[in-house]
């Protein structure tokens, strides 16, 4: 197994490779380049400052080099192993010596800062929204997917089947427009606020929720925080349960027919023990092994989520990255998702070697 | 299975109480502790409020005892007459009214995040807003009469070395331009043809060339020498007093290649060196002559020495939140504030002049336009920035309007917007370099209709590229309005008709009259400006193709001047509008801000005139002749003269219009009935 | 749009598969017989079509279909007919009519004559056929139609309130999707009203003739951006499932590299990077097709892995068949399958990427979308237009569903295991 997992991590590499050499380039060969961070919403700008700005970019990332060789340095850039960088009296950077250093994801050219640091600030919004997600979806999938088996082919199965379907089907923008159109806006109701983590107050609020001295109710940083959640995780529910709880809906089917289940069946074991006792638990193992499989499927619905409601997570940050041609950003969103998902990938194969014997990497 | 209360269950209960029991014994302690720690706090504000009054007052004798302004026993001498400006006169007389009161806080809120504080690594315009509170230059603007006046510094002297300057440049320049030169200009054709234009072109370029390279020689004289004499009295927010040593320090920093400053740099690269002639007094040498130059090394803020010395600079790139300077507010932590954080100025109790009455400035970060929107009606944030159809829908709310203020104005100095239509490409003359083409096309551009539908009145339709208050404008000149007739009238005597019925114009070659409109992407209300003028050009049978472009690419082709058509907007720039950058031939070079190649001999030779003209009503006037030439030519169609529009919490006081804009916010106050916040 | 290709691996197709292939070895002895009475693909369309979900999304699609073709006779500002005040006659419709408007109706009317006219010939030779008459109508009407190379819309509105217009027939809404309404100037768009069915946008047109018209951008990004994915991925899998080995090793490397990232952040890429123009739609649908390859091509290797076992596969190599015949005539035929469910929710994903590409502004500035438009719903200053908000997004909705409810009947159409359960 431990052969395996490490064959497995060593084959990331190339792919990786792969991945932001396609993003590198696609980036590169397109017109404009790597700058245009300048702009500001009229659209105003003294050309003679951008030259100058653009040749000082030149000079320190050598963005007039040809493409392989700025690939290179960023490869040598984000590499643990390489050659060591240092800026030299005029700000330009110059190597070294070769040897272990610490890997670099670079700076952002939009902002100013270093990438890691604007990953580090995203990541945890991201992996906060999806937190809340996971266990909603899985509780509703397990629940339809189980009561669906169990009155097949009557009206609550074809209904859980179509509903789900029509909910899958329902474009994430759209729903999106509507809940802040109509749940979070002035001209209709206004239950919930249209976008953000928090309210503008809430850097003063009590984490709890709590009464003040002059007897008003406060709702409390926890409150206020899960009040601005409602809204983009619905959006990030609703279409992610249909093929899990059509998963469900199969393994139950699979596992009530086994020739255990029917045994217990026939013993006279009544019908909600044998279904939650005996099938319930053995169902929920193909279940159980697809779980790390969905993470990258919402990485990538997040994206829109967070568009929408403006949240300041990694959908977002990538899509600014984009947007502004923030070369170091985008790479190191590649980078960073990219990873994501093939480890994600890897755990779900695992969990299929652990939770089935039969099933062997070695 | 027994469900007995056992000994175990009786221990973990008595712990569990045990323990409840100690923590809110030591919240009661902290709780104590914090109410002394405030007390100690309030205590220290006013020893420190008394100790800087006094100071302050200790340096304004000693000041004047140095300029001669202190009467000992009638002997009278003043030597500065003309510095007598006191920076913090309009805070004083707001501290003055009748209902003034200090506390409560101002909010504020960013459309984004606040990504940094950096007084030099920084790109956003939001730092910048954050540092005018902290930080202070030596010269300042006044807001009303839009003049230089002195801050930190007490005076200044210009000294010019114009004359030793001129002869070096009239010596290199006087070598005449080779043929080579002129024809490695991008402007003159590739195949070595030039018509008569063209060849004029490519001379003012090779020119304009030359001397830039002769004044970035580092060997040339300066043409300016500007000697600032610091104010005794000004200290940091830490207790330091600021010295001449800090403006030069803050003139190498941002001159140092390892600070990740590019952006702000360019601004400055007319100066030549700083030095310092004693503790209170520094020299600047500036490049080029340059009406501006006082601005240039005056108006940078100066930045503490004995604070900013202690990183390298790589840990000056990266410290986002390093910020301490000598202005009404300060940083609660000069060092360690990280984006996310609360953002939240408290008031400098050192300050060395009238203090502001707010105790604090906030500033919160919302990115969604309604959301702002609806924290400004809940009293949630004091100041908002309305688009126009905000503005409309705040307007519509009476509730809104009884417990607020709002304001619309033109701000001075102002910008504008316009299409600029390429005259030359690739070598040769396009169809707009025929004027009578491009007045047709403002003829055939629907200013008025597009002010009223989509800026919603808000915006003003321009005439020109001055501010209609200004001196500059020629009120002669008449708005060309909306008039098809018109412009179908010009294009016909220009050549232009439909000649195969297509409803395409078309001229005698046989070419269709089809444009691209080049403009940066990602704005809705530009996409929304270019259909308009889409529909409104069709009728004339101008095909209009919309090509929207990312900033880099849209100035790539600035660069090359590969584009027909381009819409952008110049910022407000300084008080009185130089049309040297946008309309003299000379800057029709790769990379000048001529992008469209305009050439206009007798437009070139006023406007050096008044470049040179020092009389200012004779100045003025060159002004107006020069104006009445670019609306006779219409290099650009001139279009919009945008509003800006404010809500301002209704508790606050003292919040007036002045010529920049609204006035300070140090200056506003809110009288003690109404405050709002306090700690 | 990640979720549909993910949801088709993290299904086990294990069982599903192995009766797959029992069927597939006996189509391949059909295929030498001369004439059979039903093909395998054909069966699987009719059983699909009998499910009320597909036969219901099948109407949906039908009619956006209808409405893209017959877009310009539904909706357009040039009336069909009118009578000037000079009394001449004339139709503006007719000669304002595009290319594309005349080509359509001439090849939807061709197609189904081919379908239902002639029962005899076989499918190929229809195919052909309609290739061939594809080419020479599309070319045909871009040759002889050239309507006006510009229009100002307001002209025949303009006229019959003047009275140089004596009467004119219009189509039953009377706006061309372009048609800004600029001789009625206004700043906030109109509810839906009996002369705007749906409303206006925010550019002042008519909500319901921009939808109608953008039918076609939907059901061309669908169909052309699935279409590009399926022969990339059909292709590459192919090769991957009957070399196996190295080129497997290497293939299924470059799979992965485009299934690492997700694919909304790989399209944003590529379509953020290159400036808009024209041709965006058409780069657009490219994209698409080039980042969704990877689905198709995981399940056309696993079919032809096990294919390239089977016995008449190892009897073309005996025969001496060309490469070329093994791969296309004899295993494409039988491993295509799965792709063909695939695809329908392929095209579901194709059309909301496209939706979301226009919704954040990078799609086209004037032509229809359904996305560009749900784009307008929530104004700069934050102001909620409900109609906007509705109406397109409802179109995307039904027109994925659709797609979807189709792709579901056609797994359960070509697995044994659900036919077995139906009839039981």
């Amino acid at each position: 197994m431990l052969t395996y997992v490490i064959r497995r991590l060593l084959l990331m590499v190339p792919t990786m490779l792969g991945i932001t050499a396609v993003v590198f380039f696609v980036m590169a060969l397109s017109p404009g380049g790597v700058a245009g961070t300048q702009l500001s919403a009229e659209g105003e700008l003294d050309t003679q400052q951008m030259a100058a700005l653009r040749a000082y970019y030149n000079a320190r990332y050598g963005l007039d080099q040809p493409l392989i060789h700025q690939y290179g340095r960023w490869l040598n850039q984000i590499s643990p192993l390489g050659w060591r960088q240092a800026l030299d009296d005029q700000g330009l950077p110059q190597y070294t010596g070769f040897g272990f250093k610490v890997p670099d994801l670079g700076n952002s050219f939009s902002r100013n800062r270093p990438v890691l640091d604007l990953y580090g600030e995203a990541l945890p919004v991201t992996l906060l929204l999806n937190a809340i997600t996971v266990p909603i979806v899985w509780v509703i999938a397990v629940l339809s997917g189980v009561y669906a088996a169990r009155f097949r082919g009557k009206w609550f199965d074809v209904a859980t089947g179509t509903g789900l379907l029509a909910l899958w089907s329902i474009p994430v923008i759209w729903a999106g427009v509507l809940l802040i159109g109509f749940l979070a806006n002035e001209q209709w109701l206004r239950l919930f606020p249209t976008g953000g983590l928090n309210s503008t107050m809430a850097g003063g609020m009590a984490f709890m929720p709590s009464f003040a001295e002059d007897g008003t109710w406060q709702r409390g940083w926890l409150l206020d925080r899960l009040w601005h959640l409602v809204l983009p995780v619905v959006c990030l529910v609703y279409g992610s349960f249909a093929v899990l709880s059509k998963l469900m809906r199969a393994s139950v089917l699979e596992t009530i027919s086994a020739e255990y289940v029917r045994t217990a069946r026939a013993k006279g074991v009544p019908g909600k023990r044998v279904l939650w006792g005996h099938a319930f638990r053995n169902a929920l193992l193909p279940l159980i092994t697809v779980a790390a499989g969905i993470i990258p499927g919402l990485l990538g619905g997040s994206l829109i989520v967070e568009k929408i409601f403006s949240i300041d997570g990694m959908g977002k940050l990538t899509l600014d990255a984009i947007f502004a041609r923030d070369r170091d950003l985008v790479l190191a969103g590649a980078l960073i998702s990219g990873v994501i998902t093939l480890v994600c990938i890897l755990i779900a194969d695992l969990c299929y070697a652990i939770a089935d014997p039969r099933v062997s990497y070695d | 299975m027994p469900n007995r209360f056992g000994f175990k269950d009786l221990l973990t209960v008595v712990l569990l109480a045990a323990v409840l029991v100690s923590v809110w014994l030591a919240m009661k302690q902290f709780d104590r502790q914090w109410d002394r720690l405030a007390a100690l706090e309030t205590q220290t504000q006013q020893l420190v409020a008394e100790q800087s009054a006094t100071r302050r007052d200790v340096s304004e004798l000693l000041e004047k005892l140095e300029t001669g302004g202190v009467q000992f026993g009638g002997n009278a001498v003043s030597t500065d007459a003309g510095f007598d400006y006191d920076p913090h006169a309009r805070m004083e007389v707001a501290r003055g009214a009748e209902d003034f009161a200090e506390g409560d806080w101002v909010i504020d809120a960013f459309g984004t995040n606040i990504g940094t504080v950096n007084p030099l690594v920084n790109t956003d315009l939001y730092a910048f807003r954050i540092q005018t509170y902290v930080l202070e230059p030596m010269v300042g603007v006044d807001p009303e009469t839009l003049e230089r006046v002195p801050v930190l510094a007490r005076s200044w002297e210009i000294e010019e070395n114009l004359e030793a300057w001129q002869a070096h440049v009239d010596a290199e320049m006087a070598r005449p331009l080779t043929d080579e030169e002129i024809r490695a200009e991008p402007a003159f054709p590739a195949d070595g043809t030039a018509d008569e234009q063209g060849a004029y072109v490519a001379e003012r370029h090779a020119e304009g060339r030359r001397e830039v390279d002769i004044v970035a020689d580092p060997d040339a004289p300066p043409a300016t020498w500007i000697t600032f004499r610091l104010r005794r009295g000004p200290v940091f927010s830490d207790g330091v007093p600021v010295t001449a040593e800090d403006v030069k320090f803050t003139f190498d920093l941002l001159m140092d290649p390892q600070i990740d400053a590019p952006s702000t740099r360019q601004f400055y690269v007319n100066l030549k060196s700083c030095e310092v002639i004693d503790e209170r007094t520094v020299r600047f040498a500036i490049k080029r002559p340059h009406y501006e130059a006082l601005g240039h090394a005056g108006g940078r803020p100066v930045l503490p020495k004995h604070f900013y010395e202690q990183f390298t600079p790589r840990e000056f790139n990266e410290g986002v939140g390093l910020l301490l300077g000598s202005g009404p507010y300060r940083m609660p932590d000069p060092e360690n504030w990280r984006p996310g954080q609360p953002m939240e100025l408290v008031r400098n109790e050192r300050y060395w002049g009238a203090k502001p009455a707010f105790k604090k400035v906030v500033f919160r970060e919302i990115s969604n336009d309604v959301a702002r929107l609806t924290a400004f009606r809940n009293g949630e944030i004091d100041i908002f920035a309305a688009q126009p159809e905000q503005y409309e829908q705040l307007l519509g709310d009476e509730e809104v309007v009884a417990r607020s203020q709002h304001f619309a104005y033109l701000r001075v100095p102002q910008g504008y917007s316009f299409i600029a239509w390429n005259q030359r490409r690739d070598g040769r003359e396009t169809r707009f370099a025929d004027r009578r083409v491009r007045q047709a096309m403002t003829f055939l551009t629907p200013r008025q209709q597009i002010a009223d539908d989509l800026y919603l009145g808000y915006a003003e339709v321009a005439n020109g590229p001055f501010a209609k208050s200004s001196q500059q404008f020629n009120p002669e000149l008449e708005t060309r309005s909306f008039d098809v007739e018109r412009a179908v009238a010009l294009l016909k005597e220009a050549g232009w008709e439909d000649r195969d019925g297509d409803g395409v114009l078309e001229n005698r070659a046989g070419d269709e009259f089809r444009i691209k409109l080049t403009y940066p992407s990602g704005n809705e209300l530009a996409d929304r400006i270019v259909l308009y003028l889409k529909d409104a050009y069709a009728r004339a049978g101008v095909v209009l193709e919309p090509d929207p472009l990312e900033f880099a690419i849209l100035v790539e082709r600035l660069n090359d001047q590969t584009f027909d058509a381009i819409t952008l907007a110049w910022g407000g720039g300084t008080v009185e509008r130089d049309l040297r950058q946008t309309f003299h031939s000379a800057q029709a070079i790769k990379g000048g801000d001529n992008v469209m190649s305009y050439i206009n001999p007798e437009l070139d030779v006023i406007i050096d005139e008044a470049r040179m003209t020092l009389d200012d009503e004779k100045r003025m006037e060159l002004w107006r002749q020069a104006h009445a030439i670019v609306h006779e030519d219409q290099p650009y169609t001139f279009l919009f003269n945008r509003k800006t529009l404010w809500f301002v919490d209704g508790r606050l006081r003292n919040v007036t219009p002045v010529s920049v804009g609204l006035n300070d916010r140090t200056e506003w106050y809110a009288p003690l009935a109404t405050q709002r916040w306090t700690d | 749009m990640t979720d549909s290709t993910r949801s088709e691996q993290a299904s086990p197709p294990s069982e599903a598969n192995g009766a797959l292939v029992g069927r597939a070895e006996r189509v391949a002895l059909h295929e030498t017989m001369p004439r059979r009475p039903r093909s395998y693909l054909g069966g699987v369309a009719l059983r699909t079509l009998g499910r009320t979900g597909a036969a219901i999304g099948g109407v949906w699609l039908g009619l956006v279909a209808a409405l893209a073709v017959f877009a310009p006779l539904i909706a357009s500002s040039f009336p069909l007919v009118m009578k000037s005040a000079d009394g001449t006659l004339s139709s503006p419709w007719l000669e304002y009519l595009r290319p594309m408007d005349v080509a359509l109706p001439v090849l939807v009317g061709l197609a189904l004559v081919l379908i239902f006219g002639f029962r005899c010939t076989s499918v190929g030779k229809k195919l052909l056929v309609f290739a061939v008459a594809t080419g020479v109508v599309v070319g045909g009407s871009y040759l002889l139609v050239s309507p006006p190379a510009i229009a100002t819309y307001d002209t025949y509105r303009v006229g019959l309130e003047a009275g140089d217009i004596e009467w004119a027939v219009h189509t039953p809404i009377a706006f061309s999707p372009s048609d800004r309404l600029r001789d009625r100037p206004k700043s906030q768009p109109a509810p839906p009203s009996w002369t705007h069915p749906l409303g206006t946008t925010r550019n002042n047109a008519d909500l319901a003739s921009r939808m109608i018209h953008a039918c076609r951008i939907a059901l061309a990004v669908g169909f052309i951006a699935t279409g590009i994915a399926v022969v990339i991925g059909v292709a590459v899998g192919g090769l991957m499932g009957y070399f196996s080995r190295a080129v497997d090793l290497l293939g299924m490397r470059l799979v992965e590299i485009f299934e690492a990232i997700p694919q909304l952040y790989l399209l944003l890429t590529f379509v953020a990077f290159f400036p808009r123009n024209q041709y965006t739609l058409y780069f657009i649908m490219v994209i698409i097709g080039l980042v969704s390859w990877t689905g198709y091509a995981r399940f056309t290797r696993a079919e032809f892995l096990k294919l390239r076992q089977q016995d008449f596969v190892v009897a073309t190599k005996a025969l001496g068949l060309p490469l070329r015949s093994t791969l296309f005539k004899h295993m494409l035929p039988n491993g295509v399958a799965p792709v063909l469910v695939t695809a329908s929710f392929g095209i579901a994903s194709a059309i909301l990427a496209e939706a979301f590409l226009s919704f954040i502004g990078l799609g086209l500035v004037d032509e229809p979308s359904w996305g560009q438009l749900l784009s307008q719903a929530v104004g700069g200053g934050g102001t909620f237009v409900w109609w906007i908000a509705i109406f397109p997004g409802l179109a995307i909705f039904l027109t994925v569903f659709a797609y979807n409810l189709i792709g579901e009947s056609l797994r359960d159409a070509i697995d044994p295991h659900t036919q077995k359960a139906s009839q039981a």
